[in-house]
């Protein structure tokens, strides 16, 4: 059965975008636009991923990654800040919530595919 | 001059009148428990609620006594915002600007208008930028967090304003 990734990420081009990447490479994918809509996902499904973008309206994605993994019992679940700020400032934040890892959206979506195939077939 | 029909009845008013001292006072209440760590969420969404609630835990667990027990109470409008405040002392406010019935400036205007609550620590927290921003300072906000928030810089400015306000 495909692994299921949860990317929540405001932008309707990069959810498109990253969406159509992670589906040919095998994964079912939910892209969500906003903090209410995964919290909704959530209640109903739990996935094997989650892909967070930073910029995102209300909190940032660093935020909603700490509530997120302690507040709905994510703590088993990779969660990867996924980002196009400078790539020094994304590790310092991801290392700062408490996020799995990182992914900049500057390298583009065959790296994108390439890390969310190493996080998980690291966890199953 | 207050006249009594009785003793029963001047010791409810008694009992009434320690309590709301109790209520408006820091610190350990004569006697009785220490007064408990509290803040008011005004933020008429539920979800954001919820984050801004997680950062409170966080702030108060790191910094403030075990002792002094957090009690969160939440508005999802201003006017609710006024009716809590209006009956407890709190320690901290974190108020949203864009809110339904009263929204965050008219809250903050609202507090600021009672003289007791002159020194009560208020971060005002929005999306809207500068416009917003001169609106809750002239109301009387002591800080503005624009939206998105990041949790640390919000914690931060939590720990700020508190010490600032213990320094007097």
């Amino acid at each position: 059965m495909a692994k299921k990734v949860f990317l929540v990420d405001d932008s309707d081009l990069i959810r498109a975008m990253a969406s159509m990447a992670l589906q040919a490479a095998g994964y079912e994918v939910q892209a969500l636009p906003n903090w209410q809509e995964l919290d909704l996902a959530l209640a109903q499904d739990r996935p094997d991923l989650i892909l967070m973008d930073i910029n995102m309206p209300e909190m940032t994605g660093d935020f909603a990654l700490s509530f997120f993994k302690e507040e709905r019992g994510l703590v088993d679940v990779p969660i990867l800040l996924y980002s196009d700020i400078e790539e020094q400032a994304l590790v310092m934040r991801a290392q700062a919530c408490g996020a799995d890892g990182y992914i900049s959206k500057g390298w583009g979506l065959e790296r994108l595919t390439e890390t969310v195939d190493y996080f998980l077939h690291r966890a199953g | 001059m207050l006249i009594f029909d009785g003793d029963a009845e001047r010791k409810r008013i008694e009992d009434l009148v320690l309590r709301l001292r109790q209520a408006h006072q820091p610190g350990p209440a004569p006697g009785g428990d220490p007064i408990p760590f509290r803040a008011l969420l005004a933020e008429d969404n539920p979800l954001v609620r919820e984050m801004l609630r997680f950062a409170v835990r966080k702030y108060h667990s790191s910094q403030i006594p075990k002792a002094r027990v957090l009690e969160v109470f939440e508005a999802e409008d201003g006017q609710r915002g006024w009716e809590h405040i209006s009956q407890r002392k709190f320690d901290i406010a974190i108020v949203d600007f864009f809110m339904p019935v009263m929204d965050g400036g008219q809250l903050i205007r609202k507090i600021r208008g009672q003289a007791e609550m002159a020194g009560l620590p208020i971060i005002a927290v929005s999306v809207g930028g500068d416009e917003v921003r001169r609106e809750v300072y002239a109301a009387g906000a002591n800080l503005f967090l624009d939206k998105p928030l990041v949790l640390n810089q919000l914690i931060d400015s939590m720990q700020r304003l508190l010490q600032l306000e213990r320094k007097g």
